[in-house]
């Protein structure tokens, strides 16, 4: 019994002394430009990472361009480093799809997802769409109605033809409209210009609440608390999305390192820091890490590419 | 009243030493990176968006208004003395401020840039604060058709533009409509003209087009033909100030300007460009000095420098009121009421008053700042001319490397930067101008997907542009932009020939 | 705006060859914009115009002025070289100057990632310099590494901006 005592406590100070070794000084590439989406996550974990000691000193960089296919195409390049991250998420996942990216996310090492936030569909709030059914009704009648989001093959598209597969409309004959940016799309739903508009919450939060805009749904689950607006699930489609953010590593790394990683991301979601850092910024945990994520990642490479297939945007 | 209350309040915030500091150190950053051409103030805000998480909100949103305007101010300097404009909404000033310079009229252009920015950003933030709730209801009635309209009006401004041969002018315009079409077509997702370059799939940015036909082009085609003796000193361009004919025509072309900008900028697809552009027109079509524009008549640089003042005014309506980031600038600026858990929006107002009324009397504060700090440095600014020119070049080409490269890190777009500036070499070489191709580069995308998008929300009714009632305002006005001369000079040649006179046009 | 031409010699008439090259360039890049056009790919929308329908008024347009300036160049119609600050519009092109500076952007290109910025934005300053006479050397290169230096430690340490140190990496 001592004798095994003794032993789990050797091969865990092994262990951590291992993971104290190659976690000294860690780079994350965020693959867009500063102040975006990718940037400010790098620079969250960054600033966690540092703060609790659980790493050296870390270092962001960007590498921006083609929905962060650039920025993958080098970390596949660095195979084998294994204190060099990168930052991606869904937004990658369906680049990948439409740029028919020749770097793709099947070599890197999944580290962990980490947060995300769901998608609403809003109306104005003179809109004579009160729920999500009176707009799948409306919307079945004419599919040509149009709904405005983001760039074509972004993660509002895929949610609206996600939503239109669940609600019995034909993707290849609905009407979305890519604006460039939330900030349009916004200006667009606020000024009438359309039938519905699509983004993340947060792009729509302050209208919601100010009672500009209408949310008919929401992507998540379960209704999200201090959300005002039912799941689509509710609204009786059945339809899941998270604009999920995540980390991966280069290929060709040691079991060892993905796992000091690995653990090093654990002890940096377990800390207070990232809570509150979470809570002001208004992201949802989406923590999975280790073999988890493995499988998430692949499942959901393959629901992507089959909304995008069904949208006609791949082939 | 209830403004004018919170106003006050807001003076409170901006006027403490501490607040006062980071708005001067926002200022002279900001001027700093405005010079320097292709790093502008979206870039430095960013970069700067780690640091200030630790600093109290209201300092930093204070600083980054220096930085904001101040890089305004500053996009003008280099722009009229060595015609390298680091962004698109200065080609204009290049041209015409540039054409002032070596006329030896450098620092009046300098001086009415600022003194114009001055004003445009103070009646613009005049605006903002009074006015904004009725521009943003104003703003929202613009949709995919009216925006289309707009561009075509704003093509009409590349008449003004041509230079002597109206052909070579659209040698030039072609060229940048087709750069302009580089990159992943955002209404379908096809990728279009990338080569098979994933560096291509986002376009060309429009700050290497307008480093590379300007700055390396300019440098190029200069060391090509170099005058005059080894490692001379520039000639001297005159440090004399605004004179009282200078102010004379100077101060309808910054209100006009102002006017013209300020709405722009609150539309949430406007931008800085277009009214610019539009100015640049307005100002040939009503100055008395016709002859004067293209060799650097004042009105030219006192309008569009005014316009793009008031236009960066005019962003901070939709971004304050509804939370609408309509520039790249605005859109990290959002994200950093975000980094502080901040929604702006009608809420925000309510919600956190000091932050934003510290932030509008700001603006006020560091208007005064930058004038006084740009007045003077105009004539200091002029002394960069008696660099000698090995130097002097030598340093563009370093700063414009620098600038294109920040953009995405990325060595390839030095490839492109070099080969434009190829292009604009040739362009010189072949007396093609290159406005014409920066205003297609920024217009042809736009009209582009605002066309396309009108027609999808219609369900493909090309009536769209007619029928709704602004769109079809503004078409009316490109009619009567194009067809009014034509009829004013038959209509004056008509009178003049019945009053028995030579006619003079 | 261009500066009349010498009075005493009247222009040589005839086809110029580089007005010719430079009319033929333009309908090859019009040609090029056709051709590649075709390439996209299109997807049925309600737009009714697809991504196709521009680039093709763009890929005429380019064809259109290309053509234009073939005639006249064919006519023997010269384009007056543009006057600008310092420059000679008469002066033939002094092809030395142009390669000195690509040399100093390829430079750039090429030593940026490898030598970090600090080399490579000190040889472009050094070979800028070049292929505008100057006759100072050391001169140039002191202010080129001067500047390259400050321009380096400004933008990494003041805003944080990431620049390769290249070979100076842990020195500054």
């Amino acid at each position: 019994m001592k004798k095994a005592i003794l032993l789990a406590a050797v091969v865990l100070t092994g262990a951590l002394s291992a993971s104290a070794q190659t976690l000294g000084n860690l780079r994350i590439m965020a693959p867009a430009s500063p102040g975006g989406g990718w940037d400010q996550t790098s620079r969250a974990i960054q600033q966690v990472l540092q703060d609790n000691k659980i790493t050296g000193a870390v270092q962001v960089f960007n590498v921006p361009g083609a929905g962060g296919t650039i920025g993958l195409a080098q970390l596949l390049n660095s195979k084998g480093d294994g204190n060099l991250l990168m930052t991606m998420g869904l937004v990658m996942v369906g680049a990948i799809q439409t740029n028919r990216s020749k770097a793709t996310l099947d070599r890197v090492t999944p580290i962990a997802r980490l947060t995300g936030e769901y998608e609403v569909l809003v109306v104005p709030a003179e809109s004579k769409y009160r729920t999500m059914a009176d707009l799948v009704a409306a919307w079945k009648q004419n599919p040509g109605l149009p709904i405005a989001g983001g760039s074509a093959g972004g993660t509002d598209h895929i949610l609206v033809g996600l939503l239109a597969d669940a609600g019995g409309i034909d993707p290849t004959k609905i009407n979305y409209v890519p604006f460039s940016g939330g900030g349009e799309t916004l200006a667009a739903v606020l000024g009438n210009q359309v039938a519905a508009g699509v983004a993340g919450y947060g792009e729509f939060e302050a209208q919601i609440k100010a009672g500009k805009l209408r949310a008919l749904g929401i992507s998540s689950k379960k209704r999200v608390k201090g959300i005002d607006a039912p799941t689509f699930v509710e609204g009786g489609l059945n339809v899941e999305l998270a604009n999920w953010r995540g980390i991966v590593a280069p290929p060709g790394i040691s079991a060892q390192e993905k796992q000091a990683l690995v653990a090093a991301l654990d002890r940096m979601h377990a800390s207070k820091e990232w809570k509150d850092t979470l809570a002001k910024r208004n992201w949802e945990d989406l923590y999975q890490s280790g073999s988890k994520f493995d499988v998430f990642l692949k499942v959901e490479q393959s629901r992507i590419n089959k909304v995008l297939k069904n949208i006609g945007l791949v082939k | 009243m209830e403004t004018l209350t919170a106003l006050l309040g807001g003076f409170e915030t901006a006027l403490t030493p501490q607040n006062l500091l980071f708005a001067l150190i926002g200022a002279v950053l900001g001027t700093a990176v405005g010079v320097l051409p292709g790093i502008g103030p979206a870039l430095t805000v960013a970069l700067l968006l780690p640091v200030t998480l630790k600093m109290p909100p209201v300092s930093a949103f204070i600083m980054f208004a220096g930085i904001y305007y101040g890089a305004m101010f500053g996009g003008s300097t280099t722009s009229i003395l060595l015609k390298t404009p680091g962004e698109s909404a200065s080609i204009v000033t290049a041209m015409e401020g540039n054409q002032m310079a070596r006329r030896g009229r450098g620092a009046a252009a300098l001086a009415t840039a600022a003194i114009g920015s001055f004003l445009a950003g103070t009646i613009g933030t005049l605006a903002l604060t009074f006015a904004a709730p009725a521009m943003v209801t104003f703003a929202l009635k613009f949709g995919p058709a009216e925006y289309f309209a707009l561009t075509v009006l704003a093509f009409t401004a590349v008449s003004a533009l041509l230079g002597s041969s109206p052909l070579r002018g659209l040698v030039s315009l072609f060229f940048g409509l087709g750069l302009g079409l580089v990159g992943t077509d955002l209404q379908t997702g096809q990728a279009r003209f990338d080569l098979g370059r994933p560096e291509l799939l986002d376009g060309i940015d429009v700050v290497t087009v307008v480093v590379g036909l300007f700055a390396v082009g300019e440098t190029l085609y200069v060391a090509s033909k170099l005058r005059g003796v080894q490692d001379a000193v520039m000639t001297f361009r005159g440090r004399v100030g605004m004179t009282r004919a200078d102010w004379a025509r100077s101060w309808k072309p910054w209100l006009r300007g102002t006017l013209l900008g300020f709405p722009f900028g609150a539309l949430p697809a406007g931008g800085a460009e277009m009214p610019t552009f539009l100015s640049y027109l307005l100002e040939k079509r009503l100055s008395r000095h016709k002859d004067e524009f293209g060799k650097g008549a004042i009105e030219g640089v006192a309008g569009p420098e005014a316009a793009n003042n008031a236009a960066a005014a005019g962003v901070l309506v939709p971004l304050l009121s509804l939370g609408l980031p309509t520039s790249a600038t605005a859109a990290i600026l959002l994200a950093a009421f975000q980094q502080y858990g901040l929604q702006p929006g009608p809420l925000l107002f309510q919600s956190n008053p000091a932050l934003v009324w510290g932030l509008i009397a700001s603006l006020y504060v560091g208007n005064v700042m930058l004038l006084v700090l740009n007045l003077p440095l105009a004539k200091v600014w002029v002394r960069l001319l008696e660099i000698p020119r090995p130097l002097l070049y030598g340093g563009i080409l370093v700063f414009a490397t620098l600038g294109v490269y920040s953009l995405n890190s990325s060595v390839f777009d030095l490839v492109l930067l070099y080969l434009i500036g190829l292009a604009g070499f040739a362009m010189r070489r072949f007396d093609i101008p290159v406005a014409p191709a920066i205003v297609g580069m920024i217009l042809g995308p736009i009209a582009e997907q605002q066309f396309r998008r009108a027609l999808a929300i219609s369900q493909g009714e090309y009536s769209v542009f007619l029928t709704r009632p602004l769109s079809a305002v503004i078409l009316v006005l490109v009619a009567l932009v194009l067809v009014g001369p034509p009829v004013a000079r038959w209509w004056a040649a008509r009178r003049a020939a019945r009053a028995g006179e030579p006619s003079r046009t | 705006m261009t500066s009349p031409s010498s009075p005493d010699s009247p222009r040589p008439r005839g086809i110029s060859p580089a007005d010719l090259a430079l009319a033929l360039a333009v309908v090859a890049l019009g040609v090029f914009f056709l051709v590649e056009t075709f390439s996209i790919d299109v997807n049925p929308g309600y737009a009714r115009v697809g991504p196709r329908f521009f680039p093709l008024l763009v890929s005429f347009g380019l064809l259109g002025v290309g053509a234009w300036l073939t005639v006249g160049a064919l006519r023997g119609e010269r384009a007056e070289p543009a006057a600008e600050e310092d420059a000679d519009p008469d002066a033939p092109i002094n092809w030395r100057s142009v390669g000195w500076i690509s040399l100093g952007v390829l430079a750039q290109v090429l030593l940026l990632d490898r030598a970090g910025f600090v080399v490579s934005s000190a040889l472009l300053f050094w070979l800028g310099a070049r292929g505008f006479h100057s006759d100072r050397p050391l001169r140039d290169l002191a202010v080129a590494v001067v500047l390259s230096v400050v321009v380096y430690v400004a933008f990494t340490r003041g805003l944080g901006l990431t620049l390769p140190p290249g070979v100076l990496r842990g020195v500054l």
